[in-house]
């Protein structure tokens, strides 16, 4: 057993920046596992706090610590404060992980990944290179660019095969992701990514010098999986989500336009999958973590996609509701050198997430049926993030999530139907976005 | 298959070979040990750091450091057998620091810091963050000007101590006692500065720190810092520096166990030492904390994320501390064995020409190579070679190690040592240069 876990004056778990409503519960789970009360603290950099970047604890069921983190001797002050008492500390949002990573070497008695992994992790031509070296046959063929020159365009042509993927090494969710099948629609889409990757990672707050990778296309259907790798690099993996592209659905982008718990697929290829996505944690060095997955299954077998050192977006949800795993607990646990609880076996429900997002650039005027899709029998949630007068852009532009739901039935086919009229329910009306010119 | 290799980051100490055979002899466990290197220092640091005469022939492997390709295939045919990973010598934890991210599943001390325990102005920040009573005033300057000196003297009172940022012992180290020895002082060290950092192989920027001069005496301890934070010290070690025995210059002149402090000094000294390994964040690492008993108490004066030099051979003699080998087993996660019981007295002696230039005769070697405390004398310098002081880049002419569990005859063969040699040097304006 870890020492972290014997020592009763171990108390405090430290989470980084962005709070998730899930976390207190797990600690409170952790707690009573340890026979002993925990105390939670959200640890925030201060310029993040200052520019609202970070999801607060609203309820302020957890202390908070504001600090500047690019201070290396403020930090130092802040950790002697609790070290002593310090049993865990986590970053659980892609966004916090460079935070996360200013953090870890002053915590260097608990159990954390290496400050390097966080950075191959979130880097995806960093993340390609590393996984290829690996193994050649987890990646696809990949160029790292920074610019739209015609020597960039040349050396794309002649070293990998169209159609391509075009896509920010740091920015996550599919944004400014485009697929082009031409020489034509590679230059057009290089000039417009470049046109607007500045703004657009200013917005999100994206990492490192802007730059674009570009990918062969790969066919086949999304997957990702959730993992919890322990300090010695042990792997243990949770059920596949399916995720439906919107690409796969006819639509523009390739945002994940629905994800789906219902995968259809036989042991062996899911087992395959799982240990493809442990193999790319372990080309990363990832250890004391939950890693997130994104994988294609392709008619050659099981690709990386991308990589996350932290749990994947709405998985809490998907994984609770079909199949009774607490996942933030179970990341805990391995923080602490444990073993996850529950991996999840036979279903108990069907579970999914969808997510609408703009088809056409545009200015909102409402997004209508949000009442009436609350009523379906599967809907447990339904939020939507932007409304009348925000700016419609599609994933590809640069454009976020508008709305996304989360639905669960025992009955597949309940489920089902009720997606099905949630759709029909959810509309977005857009007026045009006349742009000013200088 | 077992772990069964050692990795040696860039180089390894001639005296790691003996201390491995009685390691194994011990335990009837078996190593071997592996170097490897970054290919643009190999020549370099195997020059500097003595490796083209070791005493047994050792596995060399090399990559590019900055490649994850290069180091991932170098590695890739001993990941299951490696035990640990030591960097042995202060020139080679760049390195190190480059290799951990390689090595996720093994202890491993963090990245940033072996950055903050190698450039001493982010040492002294940390130390100060953690507690300002461990370190003296300071500030880091970039050039000799009159702005650069208003701050200084804005910050700090004389005298002061300029050394460069990332060097370690005492090169280039000098005292100031006023405005006009602190501007030569500085316009020294900047036209010498990138010459010390060539000749010690360091990848850092250059940089300058003024600091209070600390009134007292000087010690080190040795600790070793687990990979879950429990600190084991070595006994304390007395540091004589070339000042207190009339030199301008602040090398270690001699270090010597036992360290004559109380039982309730050595206490001090080294919870001294492991609030400062706990102010950089080190793991899994030897650290090598120099530390001055001052009138208000233990401060610190550097730290290294490695065994010290020479200590090996001292703790041996004096204690049966087989350093090299705690430094592995502790960072591999094992418990080193650290007896405490003094068998002889102990000490090593660096002897450097008195005057800089081409040194013309070096005489008393047959003098001290009688003693009966002898361990070793090794001559690093000969006639028609190029003698400097430690403050300018330079080595000793010899090198001594003499230990007696008889007091009396030590203190005697001490004597003889430190007044068997004679110099003539011919004088030339920069011995280096």
């Amino acid at each position: 057993m870890s020492t972290l876990v014997k020592d009763g004056s171990k108390n405090i778990a430290i989470f980084i920046n962005d709070f998730y409503p899930e976390l207190p519960i797990a600690l409170e789970k952790l707690s009573k596992k340890l026979g002993r009360p925990l105390k939670g603290i959200m640890l925030i950099d201060k310029t993040a706090y200052g520019q609202g970047r970070y999801h607060p604890d609203t309820e302020h069921l957890f202390d908070e610590i504001v600090c500047d983190f690019t201070d290396p001797g403020a930090l130092r002050a802040t950790v002697k404060t609790f070290e002593q008492n310090l049993l865990l500390i986590d970053g659980n949002s892609e966004r916090s992980q460079p935070y996360f990573k200013l953090v870890l070497p002053h915590v260097p008695y608990v159990l954390a990944p290496t400050e390097s992994s966080l950075e191959w992790a979130t880097h995806k031509g960093q993340m390609r290179a590393l996984v290829g070296g690996y193994n050649p046959e987890l990646v696809p063929r990949v160029r790292v660019i920074r610019d739209d020159s015609e020597a960039t365009v040349s050396d794309i042509l002649s070293n990998l095969e169209l159609p391509l993927i075009v896509k920010p090494t740091g920015l996550a969710a599919s944004i400014l992701v485009n697929k082009v099948s031409t020489e034509a629609e590679l230059r057009e889409t290089l000039k417009q990514s470049f046109a607007a990757i500045h703004e657009v990672y200013a917005r999100d707050t994206g990492r490192w010098e802007p730059e674009m990778i570009v990918e062969e296309f790969m066919e086949g259907e999304m997957y990702s999986v959730d993992l919890y790798l322990n300090q010695t690099g042990y792997s243990w993996a949770l059920p596949l989500i399916r995720a439906k592209t919107a690409h796969s659905m006819g639509l523009e982008g390739f945002y994940e336009y629905q994800l789906e718990t219902d995968v259809t697929l036989d042991e062996t290829t899911i087992k395959a999958g799982q240990a493809v996505a442990a193999e790319a944690a372990h080309a990363l060095g990832l250890r004391s973590c939950t890693a997130h997955v994104e994988l294609y299954l392709t008619a050659t077998g099981w690709k990386i996609i991308e990589l996350g050192p932290r749990p994947g977006g709405w998985r809490q949800f998907l994984y609770e509701s079909a199949y009774g795993v607490d996942h933030a607990y179970n990341g805990l646990l391995v923080k602490v050198g444990l073993e996850p609880e529950d991996l999840g076996g036979e279903p108990i429900a069907y579970s999914l997430i969808a997510n609408t997002y703009a088809q056409d650039e545009g200015i909102i005027e409402a997004i209508d049926g949000i009442e009436e899709a609350l009523q379906l029998l599967s809907v447990i949630d339904l939020q939507a993030h932007y409304g009348p007068g925000d700016i419609a852009l599609p994933s590809g532009k640069g454009g976020k999530i508008l709305a996304d739901a989360k639905l669960s039935h025992p009955d597949k086919d309940q489920l089902l139907a009720d997606t099905a009229k949630l759709r029909k329910h959810i509309t977005v009306h857009t007026k045009p976005h006349v742009k000013k010119t200088k | 298959m077992g772990k069964d290799v050692i990795l040696f980051v860039n180089a390894v100490r001639p005296s790691t070979f003996a201390a491995l055979t009685t390691f194994e002899e011990e335990t009837g466990r078996m190593f071997e040990p592996v170097i490897i290197v970054d290919k643009k220092i190999q020549h370099s640091i195997a020059e500097r750091n003595g490796q083209k005469n070791l005493s047994r022939p050792v596995k060399v492997i090399s990559a590019d450091f900055n490649s994850a390709a290069s180091v991932k295939k170098a590695l890739a045919p001993y990941m299951d057998r490696v035990y640990a990973v030591t960097a042995q010598f202060e020139n080679c934890i760049t390195e190190l620091q480059k290799l951990v991210p390689y090595f996720p599943y093994m202890p491993m001390p963090t990245e940033s810091s072996l950055d903050w325990a190698t450039e001493k102005k982010l040492m002294r920040q940390m130390l100060e963050a953690h507690s300002p009573s461990l370190v003296p005033g300071y500030l880091e300057v970039r050039d000799a000007s009159a702005d650069s000196i208003a701050k200084v003297e804005a910050s700090v009172t004389y005298p002061v101590i300029v050394k460069p940022s990332g060097l370690e012992g005492s090169l280039l180290v000098s005292l100031a006692h006023n405005r006009e020895e602190l501007r030569t002082t500085l316009e020294h060290v900047f036209e010498e500065i990138q010459l010390g950092y060539d000749t010690w192989i360091k990848r850092q920027t250059p940089a300058v720190l003024v600091e209070e001069f600390m009134v007292g005496d000087m010690y080190s301890v040795d600790t070793y810092v687990s990979p879950q934070g429990v600190h084991r010290h070595t006994p304390p070690v007395k540091v004589t520096t070339g000042h207190q025995v009339g030199f301008d210059d602040f090398f270690g002149y001699a270090q010597m166990t036992p360290s004559g402090l109380s039982a309730n000094e050595i206490t001090k000294a080294q919870q001294t030492a492991e609030e400062a390994c706990k102010a950089l964040g080190l793991r899994a690492v030897t650290a090598h904390v120099e530390l001055m008993k001052t009138a208000h108490g233990w401060k610190v004066i550097e730290l290294g994320p490695r065994i010290g030099g020479y200590r090996h051979d001292t703790y041996m003699l004096s204690y049966g501390i087989n350093h090299i080998v705690n430094d592995i087993r502790n960072r591999a996660g094992e418990i080193p064995h650290i007896p405490t019981e003094l068998k002889a007295h102990t000490v090593t002696i660096k002897i450097y020409a008195p005057e800089e230039g081409i040194l013309e005769a070096a005489n008393g070697l047959e003098h001290v190579q009688r003693l009966k405390s002898l361990v070793f004398v090794h001559q690093l310098f000969y006639p028609g070679e190029a003698v400097a002081f430690a403050k300018n880049n330079g080595d000793p002419v010899f090198e001594i190690c003499l230990s007696n569990s008889d007091a009396t005859q030590f203190w005697r063969d001490v004597h003889v040592a430190e007044n068997a040699f004679s110099f003539r040097v011919h004088l030339a304006e920069h011995a280096l240069a």
